[in-house]
Parts: C-alpha cells; sequence; structure tokens
C-alpha cells in the first residue's frame, strides 16, 4: 500500500482513508471512560453525518450521586467544564449548548452546575466536500472540577468516529431519549422578551415581560447570571407579579460595583415539561445597590421595590414575608419607643405608678398594665384610622404631622406644664391630673391608666425612631388592613414592658420600697416635664416665631396664677377665688392660643452653607455635583442631636467644604407639600432622613437614622469619588 | 439600618452568623484564631504592617496546583521577607474528610515547606464567613490602617494546572506591589477561584 499517491486511482485513496480512520478510532476507544467518581464518553446525536450539514455531539458525564461538574459559570466556587477539540480539516465546533443548571447550595454558598447524567451538546459543522462514506475522526480533550464535599480535577481524552453518508439522518436509538431530554432542557432564546434592569438600595431588579402567548407560573423564577459576582448566588430570589410580567428581586453581590454594560443569563420558571427557560440579555443602566449583600436572608420591602419601579402608582401585591417583616420591625420599633428621649417623661411618670402601686393589689395592677397597653394600642388605632382616613382624602400626609399643629404643641405644652406644676407639689387636686399619666387611683385608676397609655403615645410619635420609619413607610402604603397591623404591632411593643411588669410583679421587685423618697422622686422627675415644655416652647418658636413663643410662655405663667388665686383665694370665698382664677385661664388661653401669623419666616430658608430644600434647587445643584439633604424638623430630637453632634462638627464641616458636596436642608416643621413629596420618593414618612443624591442622575445613598462622623465622612467620601 | 436590626433579631434569636463579605475599600472584620502550633492571633495586632489571607484547604486541586509548582511557597517567603504577616486560614469543617486537626496540619505544612508567618484554623468557618471567604484558594490583603485593598482570586488563569502558575498575572503580588509602591492597586477585586470553602 506504500507507493507514489499519483499511481493510485482517487477511490483507493478514499479506501485507504477510511481504513486509516478505522484503525486509528480503533486505538482511541470510542467506550466510556471511567473517571473519580464519574463516566465520561463522546456519543452522537445521529447514526451519521451529512457533509454539507451540521451534526450534533455530546460530552456525556454521568456523575456518581451527590457529585456534580459545573455550568458556564460556576457560582461561587468552581470551574466550568471545558472542551477542546482536535478536529479533521475543514471540520468545525460551535460552542458547547448548556443545559440549564441547577441551582446547588454549599454551606453559605451556592454553585451552579449539574448532577445524575448530563449532556453537553456541540455543533460540529461538516464541509460539504466531505467525501461520504468516509467517517470524521473527532477527539476531545475534556476538563472538569467534580465536587462533593471535596472536589477533584477530572477530565479525559475521548474520541468517536462520526459516520457519514448522503441520506437522510435519523436519531441513532442508543442515544435518542438522552438527547430529547437535554434537548427539552436546553434554554431557548429570549426573542420577543422585554426585559429591563434597575438598582435600588440592596437589589437588582429584573422586569420580564414575557414573548406574547408566554405566560410565566406565579412562582418558582429563577435567574442564572452568566457573569460572576453580579448577584449573591445563595441568596433568595424573590419574585413579584407587575401588570406586564414578573419582577425578580436579586441581591447584589458584595463585590458587585456596577459597571457592567449587559447583564445576560439564564431566566427559568417552572418545572419539569411546563418549564420555560431562555436566554436573556439586556442593557445594564449601570450603578451598584448602597447596601451591599451581608444577610443573604434581607428581604427588600415594598417600598424599595416601588421606588426600582420608578413609578409609586404601579403597587404591586406585597408579599406575606414583607408583611411579617414589617411587624417584627414594628414591634421592635414599638419597644425602642420607650427609650426614645420624648417619651422618657411619661416613663419616668410611669415608673413611679408603679413604685405606687407594686404594695398594692396584683389584680389590680394586672388591669393597669393592661389598660395603659390598651390605651397605646387605641391611640395607634386612632391615629392609623385619622391616617388611613386622610390617605384616603388624597392628603400627602406623613409621620409626626401632629407636632406641625402649633395648637397641639401649644396643648402638650399646657399639659406638661400642669403635670410639672402637680408633681412640684404646686397643687394637689382631689383628682390629680397626674392620674392622666398613670397613677393608681381606684375607680378612676384604670381610666388613668388608659389615658396614661394614649399620653404616652402622643409623645412618642414625633422621634420617629431608628428602622421604625420604614415600618411606617410600609404602613402608610399598604392596603388598611396591612397598616392597621402595623401599627397594632408597633403598639404591643411599646406596650410589652408595662403589661409584663404588671403580670409578673416578681419583676418589679427591683423597685424600692415606697417612702418619703417617693416625694422626692416624684418632684425631682417633674424636672423632664418643664424640660420638655422648653422643647415644645422651642418648637412653637421654629413655628411661629419668637413672638408667639413668648405669648405661649405667658399663658403658663397666667395659668400658674389661675392655680395660685384658686388656692389662695377659694380657702377666703369660694365664688371670688373661683371668678379670679377663671379669668386668669381665659387670660391664659388668650395669650397661649397660636395665631397662624409668624412674626418672620423661619422655615425653608438658609441657614449658613446649608441651602433651603427645594425639587428646583437640589435639581439645579445637582447637575454640579452630589447633594447631600438633612430631612430633619425642630420638634424631631433626633434629628437635633444629629444636627449638633455630628453634621455641625468641625470635622464634619470641614469634609463637606473638601469634598465640594452640596447641602441642602429640608426643614418640615411646619407641614410643606414638597418636602413630604421627596420623602416619599425616599420611601419615608418621617424625619430624620438623609440623603446622599449622586451628581447628574443615580438613586441617592440614604444614611441611617442615627449618624455617627464616622458614617458622614465615609458618605462624603464615596460621595467626592464618584464625582470623579 | 433595617438590615442591622433584622441581624440583631436574628442574633437574639439563635440564628448563624451571617455571611458577610470583605469588600475592598471596607475596613477589615478583626478576628483572633490560634494557629497549629496553639499561638494566638489576632488580625488588630498587625496593625501597620500588609496582611494577606490565604484560605486554604490541602485538599483541594487549586490549591495543590501553587504549593505543587511551588507558587505559593516562594510568594509567602517573598512577602514576608518584606515585612508582610502571612494568615494560612483553613475553615474546614472538622466534618469534612479534608479536615486535618493541627497535628496533622503541622505535618501538612511540613510536608508542602509553607511558609506563612501562621497557619491557623478556623474551625467554626465563623471568620471565613464573616470574609465571605468562598474558594480555596481565596485570598484578601489588608494594608497597615487595616483596610481591605485586595479580595479575590490568586491569579488569572482558573485552572488545576501547575504549568499556568508561570504565564498568570498574580493579583495578590500586584496589589501589594502598587500598595507598598505607594500606588493604588489596580485590581482591587476579583473573583476567587478554586474548590468551595468546607464550611
Amino acid at each position: 500500500m506504500h507507493g507514489p499517491r499519483s499511481l493510485l486511482p482517487l477511490p483507493m485513496i478514499r479506501f485507504l482513508l477510511s481504513l486509516l480512520t478505522v484503525l486509528w478510532t480503533g486505538l482511541a476507544p470510542a467506550a466510556p471512560v471511567q473517571t473519580p467518581h464519574a463516566e465520561a464518553e463522546l456519543i452522537a446525536q445521529d447514526t451519521h453525518a451529512v457533509p454539507g450539514k451540521r451534526t450534533t455531539v455530546a460530552l456525556r458525564i454521568r456523575h456518581e450521586p451527590e457529585w456534580h461538574t459545573y455550568w458556564r459559570n460556576p457560582g461561587d466556587s468552581g470551574i466550568a467544564t471545558r472542551i477542546a477539540w482536535t478536529l479533521p480539516d475543514g471540520v468545525t465546533a460551535g460552542p458547547i449548548q448548556w443545559p440549564v443548571p441547577e441551582r446547588i447550595p454549599v454551606g453559605p454558598l451556592a454553585n451552579y452546575g449539574y448532577e445524575d447524567e448530563l449532556l453537553l451538546l456541540t455543533d460540529l459543522q461538516v464541509p460539504a466536500g466531505w467525501p461520504p462514506g468516509t467517517p470524521i475522526p473527532i477527539e476531545a480533550k475534556a476538563e472538569w472540577l467534580i465536587c462533593k464535599e471535596i472536589c477533584l480535577p477530572g477530565g479525559a481524552t475521548l474520541s468517536l468516529s462520526v459516520p457519514t453518508a448522503t441520506s437522510a439522518t435519523r436519531p441513532d436509538p442508543a442515544h435518542a431519549s438522552a438527547f430529547a431530554r437535554t434537548r427539552a432542557s436546553l434554554p431557548s432564546a429570549g426573542d420577543g422578551w422585554r426585559i429591563a434592569y434597575s438598582v435600588t438600595d440592596t437589589h437588582i431588579v429584573l422586569d420580564a415581560m414575557p414573548r406574547a402567548g408566554v405566560n410565566l407560573p406565579p412562582s418558582g423564577l429563577q435567574f442564572f447570571p452568566d457573569v460572576p459576582e453580579v448577584i449573591d448566588n445563595p441568596s433568595p430570589q424573590t419574585q413579584e407579579r407587575v401588570p406586564e410580567g414578573l419582577r425578580l428581586l436579586l441581591t447584589a453581590a458584595a463585590v458587585f460595583t456596577g459597571k457592567l454594560e449587559t447583564l445576560s443569563g439564564l431566566l427559568v420558571a417552572g418545572e419539569g415539561a411546563d418549564r420555560i427557560a431562555v436566554e436573556i440579555s439586556a442593557p445594564y443602566p449601570g450603578g451598584a445597590p448602597k447596601v451591599r449583600a451581608a444577610d443573604p436572608n434581607a428581604q427588600m420591602s415594598a417600598q424599595d421595590i416601588r421606588r426600582a419601579a420608578g413609578n409609586p402608582e404601579a403597587a404591586p401585591a406585597a408579599p406575606d414575608l414583607g408583611l411579617l417583616l414589617a411587624l417584627v420591625f414594628a414591634f421592635g420599633g414599638g419597644l425602642v419607643l420607650n427609650l426614645m428621649p420624648c417619651v422618657f417623661p411619661v416613663v419616668s411618670i410611669k415608673v413611679l405608678g408603679f413604685v405606687e402601686q407594686a404594695h398594692g393589689d396584683r389584680a389590680e395592677l394586672r388591669n393597669h398594665g393592661l389598660a395603659f397597653a390598651g390605651g397605646i394600642v387605641v391611640c395607634f388605632w386612632i391615629v392609623a384610622g385619622a391616617l388611613l382616613a386622610l390617605r384616603a382624602s388624597g392628603e400627602a400626609l406623613g409621620w409626626g404631622y401632629q407636632l406641625q399643629s402649633p395648637l397641639v404643641v401649644t396643648a402638650l405644652a399646657v399639659l406638661f406644664f400642669l403635670l410639672g406644676l402637680n408633681l412640684s407639689g404646686w397643687f394637689e387636686i382631689g383628682t390629680r391630673v397626674q392620674t392622666l399619666a398613670g397613677s393608681a387611683e381606684s375607680g378612676t385608676g384604670l381610666g388613668g391608666a388608659f389615658l396614661s397609655g394614649m399620653l404616652a403615645t402622643a409623645v412618642a410619635t414625633p422621634c420617629t425612631a431608628p428602622f421604625m420609619g420604614a415600618a411606617l413607610g410600609f404602613a402608610l402604603t399598604q392596603p388598611a388592613l396591612a397598616s392597621m397591623a402595623v401599627f397594632t404591632a408597633l403598639a404591643l411593643g411599646m406596650g410589652l414592658p408595662y403589661v409584663l411588669l404588671s403580670f409578673f410583679p416578681a419583676l418589679t421587685a427591683w423597685l424600692p420600697r415606697p417612702g418619703r423618697w417617693m416625694e422626692t422622686l416624684k418632684q425631682f422627675l417633674a424636672f423632664p416635664l418643664y424640660l420638655t415644655v422648653v422643647w415644645l416652647v422651642w418648637v412653637l418658636g421654629e413655628q411661629l416665631g419668637t413672638t408667639a413663643a413668648a405669648r405661649l410662655l405667658a399663658g403658663l405663667v397666667l395659668l400658674a396664677a389661675a392655680i395660685w388665686a384658686w388656692r389662695r383665694l377659694t380657702a377666703a370665698g369660694g365664688a371670688v377665688g373661683a371668678v379670679v382664677s377663671a379669668l386668669f385661664v381665659a387670660a391664659a388661653a388668650w395669650s397661649a392660643w397660636p395665631v397662624d401669623e409668624p412674626d418672620s419666616p423661619r422655615t425653608g430658608t438658609a441657614h449658613g452653607a446649608w441651602g433651603a430644600y427645594s425639587d428646583d434647587e437640589l435639581r439645579r445643584l445637582r447637575a454640579e455635583g452630589p447633594v447631600f439633604v438633612d430631612f430633619t424638623a425642630a420638634w424631631c430630637v433626633t434629628c437635633q442631636v444629629n444636627k449638633r453632634v455630628v453634621l455641625q462638627s468641625d470635622s464634619v464641616e470641614a469634609a463637606f467644604a473638601s469634598s465640594k458636596v452640596a447641602r441642602l436642608r429640608a426643614d418640615w416643621t411646619n407641614r410643606d407639600e414638597a418636602i413630604t413629596r421627596a420623602l416619599a420618593k425616599l420611601g419615608r414618612s418621617g424625619v430624620p432622613v438623609y440623603a446622599v443624591y449622586p451628581g447628574g442622575g443615580g438613586d441617592p445613598e440614604l444614611l441611617p437614622e442615627l449618624l455617627t462622623k464616622d458614617l458622614v465622612l465615609a458618605a462624603l467620601d464615596r460621595a467626592a469619588r464618584d464625582r470623579h | 439600618m433595617k438590615r442591622l436590626v433584622l441581624a440583631a433579631v436574628l442574633a437574639t434569636a439563635g440564628a448563624p452568623v451571617a455571611f458577610a463579605n470583605a469588600v475592598p475599600g471596607q475596613p477589615a472584620a478583626d478576628f483572633k484564631l490560634a494557629d497549629v502550633t496553639g499561638k494566638a492571633h489576632r488580625l488588630a495586632d498587625y496593625r501597620g504592617r500588609y496582611v494577606v489571607l490565604e484560605w486554604f484547604n490541602q485538599g483541594c486541586p487549586f490549591v495543590q496546583k501553587h504549593y505543587e509548582s511551588g507558587n505559593m511557597q516562594s510568594l509567602q517567603k517573598r512577602f514576608t521577607d518584606k515585612g508582610v504577616v502571612w494568615l494560612a486560614i483553613s475553615s474546614t469543617n472538622p466534618k469534612s474528610s479534608d479536615y486535618r486537626d493541627p497535628v496533622r496540619a503541622q505535618g501538612v505544612m511540613k510536608d508542602w515547606q509553607m511558609a506563612p508567618s501562621a497557619f491557623m484554623l478556623d474551625e467554626d468557618g465563623a471568620v471565613g464567613r464573616r470574609y465571605g471567604a468562598k474558594a480555596t484558594p481565596h485570598m484578601f490583603v489588608v494594608d497597615p490602617k487595616g483596610t481591605v485593598i485586595y479580595a479575590g482570586a490568586i491569579d488569572d488563569k482558573p485552572t488545576w494546572h501547575a504549568e499556568d502558575v508561570k504565564t498568570a498575572r498574580n493579583f495578590v503580588a500586584a496589589a501589594l506591589d502598587e500598595a507598598m509602591g505607594g500606588k493604588p492597586v489596580s485590581q482591587p477585586s476579583t473573583q476567587a477561584y478554586g474548590c468551595s470553602v468546607k464550611y
């Protein structure tokens, strides 16, 4: 068979070629190759290939139970399986056609890969000039990582001889079912699908509007990203229904920088034969979520979703988990309310009440605890009911609004002043005003406990405790029933300590025994109340100016005079004392009644380096660079503490100056529609809120309600860096 | 803030430590671990020096690649000679077949001629979880101020072939050289490759 090639006729050459091929393939086995924990084989889909057409071959990996190899994006660890082809001239191989992978949890991580039987399909293009009848020798050098608890490198050099003929092909019966199964699990091209991404504080939001005629199942939608380190792989993917399709909330990977032009991957919905799997790809708007995935179980609140949608109207049905979480937050928020500065005076009064009651009747003590909690709950219900009613009538309202009314501020100042005078011993009256705040007089005691519960609530509301804002914002945007549930949870959280104390008097055992010290304590407790009055007068001053504050103070003095007159003169002759006292009260009312005529406009004005907030001003400044907005109010103690301790500190002032981040102050002391709207856009309904708006566009970064210098410095640093 | 509260709620409910991440530019979480000889090390003690954290598992082919080629040992020597603290950490769960107790871990260290400043076992995986160590090897570089300046892969050749070490761009060496030369780290974050950490 050796000889000059020219002497041999063409058919002879073909014959020899095919003989050689058979010999060659005989040397390299087409049989399955045993590798660690898997069996590998190269198989062909059809009985033969046709010159000029494509034919499909597959690398088949049969994993031992629980062992897996990896998808094109392996997830948190692992390596995608690779195939290097050695093919005759003219024959070309396409890319691996990856079936839909499984998400494989590995401890706190997640991988994307395959278990059991896997076929990695590859199309081969056979040149038109290939001699029919001559088999095509193909060789694949495959490499994979196979893991269970431990990982082993795997791989094999596999070969196959694909027969050729010009007749029509048919599936090789030996492998037909395996190929059919695999083809069924291949994703289809996402033609006709509309995909859009957006970014929220915590998540990447994927909106999928399927091709006409495709109905996505209501749950179980999954996104497998092509690119690593975009989404946090083990985090649950939450699904929402939106008017045109489905929305998937993807927790962003901690290291995701947002610098990505397109985001592509697989979208998979449903199970088994009904499974829909499409390859999707869409331009990514840029930007990484501000809060990174520290907790893979973190959920997204309803307003985040709505903000992500940029469309407050398209409210998705709130997921049950969202409501549950809001209830938990609300309950925790209620508990914390007891520690907030504006509740403190009332708490101190309550403690005093318990001291008086600790030696009394246990059952009555319990009733008092329940009545107090009941008062809290009812007060929250009243507020929630009013809020809902007002919301229904289309009012843009926010939490803390009641202190935006000068009349309410004045009334509270008067009330606290009277309570203070009473505690100081300035007057004693038959039905002590103090019962309002929870004394244990029998008969009126229960009502008093109930009222003091309500009072505690009325005073607590302006101090939007950190994280309570979110629950409230959630409640305000929810159906009435959900809102009421959230408010109830808030109330129960606030009332819990009192109920516990009253039911388990053992807990009150640490309270000292009653005695002379109680009078001392009572008198001392007047001072927090006077301080509260000072604060309320200042709030009124911020609202209506110094004249109004002075009139309120004068009113308080006249009120004290009325009490004095009552005590001095009723002893001499009842009628005179009553009349004089009533005159003083009338004068006090006239003086203190807030007249809505600010002597100087106080809110919305610039203070030093801080410009006054308006939507236009924010837009103008953002065109030049990042803007820090301080949403604040005079009646918000947390806001004032943050302002004094952090925002006005030298280091923060210096950082503002050097970072060239513009400053705006949105003063919500009085009701202001523009600020209410701006807060709503941020998903909040109360202050404080601190927002850093990046220059140009993009979502603002929200800082926590309790600021620290480091926090603000870091935020300014980030903002300044983003502008370069 | 919400998340913080949620975490607090979970913590009181006795839930396990959440999987967090060390992100370049952020402060590195402090930790205290005993090395295989029993000596305790705190990250904070090394403030003022560069610290490399190397997640290690002798059973992982990707780790073997860098030790069989001598790549990891030479990096360890090169940088510890320059005053860098190199901490090799194994977060392998004692239930895993890849787990080696401190005595046998010392054996591995000797056999492989490992040359880190210390080799420590993070048996409950707390440190690995706090750093978000996903793979072996997963590398972190902390600067003298305690800030994470690099997190990710050891190099740009995600294979288990020892010969690839020669042509690979080593991200850890690049980060350390740049930072020590007063330059910003050009690639502060990459996708770590390797076996999953056996938590």
